[in-house]
């Protein structure tokens, strides 16, 4: 059995890889692809300053490289071990990584032979911390340098775009095709031969002035980058992790950031998870415990009054769609000029909420509710709409799995050797019948992390199904893929479980 | 002995868990009081520095009495002196000099000015577009509760962009100069005067004295200089959606503690607005923090304005899914506001909005265009609420973009002038608004619209005229010759066309069918192409489309037209996507190099009608701003800039 589980566990991670990959894949392919809700607030800018601002979120992000690079760098992060140079983590918890590498201003053979390389002062002593440096000390360096080097690779990537926006308007005049990629970028490559025809526009001066301003950044940025890096490579914060050999370490995984919220992905979904496990918390004991007696009842009076009526009316329940349900309750159960209108008609908490003891208590000589039951009072409606279409798949399945047993042969044997009937219900055919019941419910588990999220946009409820929608409308990576691989791996252990769970009960599954 | 699980142990156990839940509620309990009354402790805290810094002011001030009183008593005593010796004659001399020590005094006062002609902009004492005060039922205290229809997901200042983020910090945070509530005129709002090149090369300007942060501490030009280069224009923090708009600033330097200036790297119109209009940040507060805490941060927003956060603590911020809390700043510098507080709710289905209004647990919504048109007319509402339906400034509009360009190498029909003319007659607007919008919003004239000066007063709606159409049609060369009922041009080709829509929208989709009805009632066949709203900017850039629909949303009173008509905007995918030329860039290049506001404006007009002439765009529906306000509160104004809540009271 233990083999067995740990061969099941080490599968999953392909299965993770491979679901959270196809995701990722999908939704770059669509329309706008990653990232496309950081443009979103673009509106009525000006050309060359929506450039500039693409090319700085893209840089910001990593956007501009191809999806799988996308990809692969996010496994990188989120894998325990890790590669090259360790990350370092300042005293707010923020990893800090190895500068990030000066990109090749596009076009440079237009206007230098050689690459620049970085230039390191040679009268320039080895860096070195002072012997009295406070950890603050190493902090401001590090931090001002850090500074100093983003604004060098600001200004060559803002020069970038200008040029860019630039050769984007010779190219309209010279019309030549095919010279802009699906996201309408230049293609560089595409240019590259073509200096000749673009000499002959009236940007040239411009393209050339820019070109040359481009390479004059390169080579800043590149030194700045430099000395940013003896600064780094000096420690100025403690590593994160625990390094093995040299260029290998394991470091707690780094989920990221997401970038339409630039929050942690970790502290947002903690944010989200507590309130969608509240509410399916007491949502699942709800149904489970209307619904398997009424599936009982039925069963031991199949065909009866109780049966046919409790069948009806769970399926009519069933049937009926719960953006209407929710909405009338917020109409009706809501509305202070009903009597029946007691209810909150959106959040978790009451206005004056904050200023409630967490229990019931008595102030003034008036009862008031507390925050805790203030909580429960606001989530009556949004859990009646998870529950009422609940009952049927269950009672169903209940009363067809107890009908079942009933006509097996060993309850005909009990009945026949006069054991009470409400032993047989109870100890024969109800234990049998629970079976399916078990796994039920681990198939249910998963889906109560992700959420509902018809009843959390209805009564404005801050939970996982919001979030896992505004990911993938947003296009928002690393909270996407936070996301999927999360639901990907509770459905892989359910299942597992459900597994372990069938071997438990039924003695005849063995997994060898 | 069977060991049986029996009723005993049930009930046994039951109180063991029992005991265990009470024990953690109880932990629960006493953690949350010890988190309230750390935030109590906090106030006190701030309440104990500001005690002792009106202590000192107010013994700094006896100091200053005295010596002032000492000043006079000596001045009295030489007078005395002189007077006893018999000076009668100096009387009128004196006069004499008194003036002049005022010009002096004056020019003292404009010492910070650049020297020359340039004249000085001073500013009037900043104020209420109507005063609260003497109002009857005037009281101080209450508080106003605001619902979003959208969740918030960070509110600090420059780093948050969208809407609502904004709104809220417009509270909190101030800008240099502010539109006015009514006249939508530039107008001082921490500056107290400034001066402006009249080639748009620099601008200096003075600030206010005795302006302060909420936390007390005094607004100085470094906080100015800092805000620009330190803050939005510091690339480790994201604020790249604004430091790309402010290119056109080359710099801010400070001239002496009180006055800044700012240089251009060319002159604009819009500069002005740019330099004056962002959100001067306290340099102590944000140093404290490194650019990945304040990157991080949901809500560390600190200004000078009327109301602060009302808590404001890195470790223990405002988180989404909670409200969001002002509280009134009780150091504001300014006219102090009325309400106690404010506070944001996000509320997204309209249905629980309205609710929660009815109920009087929210002071003010948006309402739908049909919970409006529904609603306001109910019997009684009017005592219980106010209905605002109001055009101002951030009004956009709704239009049909004509393909006036190439779409693929080809013309489409819309070329011509004549056609798009024809175009905007056939679609009756104020039908359209009765019939699809619930009857709420007026017919857009033009790119800006009343109430904006930008709009040329002049200019009617075009009217709704098939016959008109009919024969400009037939002038452009649009015949039905093979009699099959639609329309051909000379080389035969049938008029047809594609109009594009966004998917999902009721209101588009009627507005799709009337305009496909109509068109066929000219003889004209309109396809419809539906497509999600993600595939827009694709199309839009690649300019694939003979027709689409689109609303244009504003800002301020007058947005610069060079992104969506200036030819340039044609090439390398800007915004004039329509492809329209149509010699408009002498106007919009004039626009943008006319400093002065009222001339200025005439080009606009021009300009105006140029674009009426074209009809490049048929303008549809200017959007009003809908609000339904709770009439427990008093002065409540909608005006051209929009709401005003620092005014408000809330009437016991």
């Amino acid at each position: 059995m233990g083999v067995y589980i740990l061969r099941r566990l080490l599968l999953m991670i392909p299965t993770l890889l491979g679901i959270t990959f196809l995701v990722f894949m999908l939704i770059a392919l669509s329309p706008g692809g990653i990232g496309a809700g950081l443009s979103a607030g673009n509106g009525q800018m000006d050309q060359t300053n929506r450039a500039i601002k693409e090319a700085y979120l893209e840089d910001r992000y990593g956007l501009d490289a191809s999806a799988p690079v996308q990809y692969v760098r996010w496994l990188g992060r989120i894998s325990p071990i890790k590669f090259g140079k360790r990350d370092q983590v300042d005293p707010t918890g923020t990893f800090i990584q190895p500068p990030k590498v000066v990109k090749v201003p596009p076009l440079w053979e237009w206007y230098i032979d050689e690459l620049p390389v970085a230039q390191v002062d040679p009268n320039a002593q080895v860096f070195a911390w002072a012997d009295d440096a406070s950890e603050l000390n190493k902090s401001m360096v590090y931090r001002r340098q850090a500074n100093q080097y983003s604004k060098a690779r600001a200004k060559l990537i803002s020069g970038r775009a200008l040029l860019d926006t630039e050769l984007g308007k010779a190219i309209s005049e010279l019309e030549i095709k095919k010279a802009h990629d699906k996201k309408g970028k230049v293609k560089h490559d595409v240019i590259e031969p073509m200096r000749a025809q673009i000499e002959s526009t009236e940007f040239n001066e411009e393209i050339n002035r820019l070109g040359n301003d481009l390479v004059g950044y390169y080579q800043n940025a590149l030194n700045e980058r430099e000395k940013l890096m003896t600064i780094f490579d000096a420690k100025p914060y403690p590593e994160a992790g625990f390094g093995i050999i040299p260029g290998l370490s394991i470091s707690k995984p780094d989920m990221g950031q997401s970038f339409s919220k630039s929050r942690p992905v970790m502290e947002l979904i903690s944010e989200a998870i507590p309130i969608t496990i509240l509410l399916n918390l007491i949502a699942i004991p709800i149904i489970y415990f209307i619904a398997i007696p009424s599936g009982m009842l039925a069963a031991v009076r199949s065909g009866g009054a109780f049966d046919r009526a409790s069948g009806s009316l769970y399926i009519a329940l069933w049937s009926f769609p719960i953006p209407l349900a929710g909405v009338l309750m917020v109409g009706y159960m809501a509305n202070h000029n009903y009597w029946f209108g007691v209810f909150p008609a959106s959040g978790l908490h009451s206005s004056a909420s904050d200023g409630f003891t967490y229990l019931p208590s008595r102030i003034d000589g008036h009862w008031q509710f507390g925050y805790l039951l203030d909580m429960f009072w606001h989530v009556c409606m949004p859990v009646a709409c998870l529950v009422y279409g609940g009952f049927a798949v269950l009672s169903k399945q209940t009363r067809a799995a107890m009908l079942d047993n009933f006509n097996m042969d060993y309850v005909r044997t009990a009945k026949a050797k006069g054991v009470a009937y409400k032993d047989i219900v109870f100890r024969h055919v109800f234990r049998n019948s629970l079976l399916p019941l078990i796994t039920m419910f681990v198939s249910i588990f998963p889906a109560m992390l992700a959420g509902s999220v018809v009843i959390e946009k209805i009564f404005t409820i801050p939970g996982m199904g919001n979030l896992v929608i505004e990911s993938i409308n947003l296009k928002d990576r690393e909270l996407l893929l936070a996301n999927t691989m999360m639901i990907a791996a509770v459905n892989l252990l359910a299942l597992l479980l459900a597994d372990i769970l069938y071997s438990m009960a039924d003695p005849r599954i063995s997994y060898k | 002995m069977q060991n049986k699980f029996g009723l005993k142990d049930f009930v046994l156990m039951m109180l063991v868990v029992l005991v265990g839940v009470f024990t953690l509620m109880n932990i629960k309990e006493g953690d949350r009081r010890w988190t309230k009354t750390q935030e109590l402790l906090n106030k006190v805290g701030t309440v104990e520095q500001q005690v002792a810094k009106l202590d000192r002011n107010l013994q700094e001030g006896e100091a200053s009495t005295q010596e002032g009183l000492d000043a006079i008593t000596g001045q009295l005593s030489n007078l005395d002196a002189r007077l006893s010796s018999g000076e009668f004659s100096v009387s009128s001399s004196g006069g004499g000099s008194n003036t002049g020590g005022g010009s002096v005094g004056g020019n003292a006062r404009d010492s910070w000015a650049r020297p020359g002609s340039v004249p000085i902009k001073r500013q009037p004492k900043f104020g209420f577009a109507v005063e609260p005060y003497d109002l009857d039922g005037y009281s101080r205290g209450g508080e106003f509760t605001e619902a979003f229809p959208a969740q918030l997901s960070k509110l600090t200042p420059v780093l948050a962009e969208d809407t609502y983020a904004r709104r809220i910090n417009d509270q909190i945070c101030e800008t240099l100069a502010g539109l006015n509530a009514q006249t939508l005129e530039l107008e001082g709002l921490l500056a107290e005067a400034w001066q402006y090149d009249p080639n748009g090369y620099w601008l200096r300007v003075k600030l206010r004295e005795n302006i302060n942060f909420s936390d007390g501490v005094e607004i100085t030009a470094e906080d100015v200089r800092w805000t620009f280069h330190d803050y939005i224009n510091n690339p480790e923090l994201e604020t790249e959606a604004l430091r790309s708009t402010m290119t056109s600033i080359e710099k801010v330097e400070v001239i002496s503690e009180k006055v800044v200036e700012f240089t251009f790297n060319q002159p604009d119109a819009y500069n002005l607005q740019a330099a004056l209009g962002f959100y001067i940040l306290p340099k102590h507060f944000y140093t404290q923090l490194t650019p990945s805490q304040i990157n991080q941060s949901t809500a560390l927003s600190m200004g000078s304005g009327p109301f602060k956060l009302d808590i404001l603590d890195v470790d223990n911020q405002w988180a989404p899914g909670k409200d969001v809390i002002l509280v009134r700043n009780e150091q504001y510098w300014g006219p102090k506001p009325s309400l106690q507080s404010m506070r944001y709710k996000v509320i997204i289905e309209p249905i629980a909005r309205l609710t929660e209004f009815r109920n009087g647990n929210v002071s003010m919504i948006p309402p739908s265009s049909p919970q409006f048109g529904k609603v306001s007319r109910e019997e009684g509402w009017d005592d219980f609420a106010y209905s605002l339906n109001w055009a101002n400034m951030r009004s956009g509009y709704g239009f049909i973009g004509w393909q006036c360009g190439p779409r693929d190498g080809k013309l489409t029909p819309f070329h011509d002038k004549r056609v798009r003319q024809a175009m905007t007659l056939i679609l009756d607007r104020q039908l359209i608004i009765d019939d699809m919008f619930n009857g709420i919003g007026e017919r857009a004239v033009g790119p800006n619209n009343p109430p904006s000066p930008a709009a040329n007063p002049e200019i009617e709606p075009w009217p709704y005229n098939i016959e008109r159409a009919k024969a400009l049609l037939a002038e452009a060369g649009w015949v039905d010759t093979d009699d099959d009922g639609i329309l051909e041009n000379e080389r035969g080709d049938e008029f047809t066309f594609e109009f594009t829509r966004v998917a999902g929208s009721q209101t588009t989709k009627r507005i799709q069918i009337y305009l496909v009805s109509q068109c066929a009632s000219v003889g004209i066949r309109c396809n419809p192409r539906i497509v999600d709203w993600s595939l827009y900017d694709q199309i839009l850039k690649n300019r694939d489309f003979d027709s689409i629909m689109m609303g244009w949303a504003a800002s301020s009173p007058e947005s610069d037209p060079k992104q969506i008509w200036h030819t340039d905007s044609i090439q390398n995918q800007g915004h004039n996507f329509i492809q329209w030329d149509a010699g408009q860039d002498q106007y919009i290049d004039k626009i943008k190099l006319t400093l002065d506001a009222s001339e200025r404006m005439k080009v606009f007009h021009q300009f105006h009608s140029l674009i009426d002439e074209e009809q490049p765009y048929t303008f549809l529906r200017v959007g009003p701003w809908l609000r339904f306000i709770n009439k427990d509160f008093e002065n409540v104004h909608p005006y051209p800039k929009g709401l005003e809540q620092r005014e408000y009271f809330y009437a016991e």
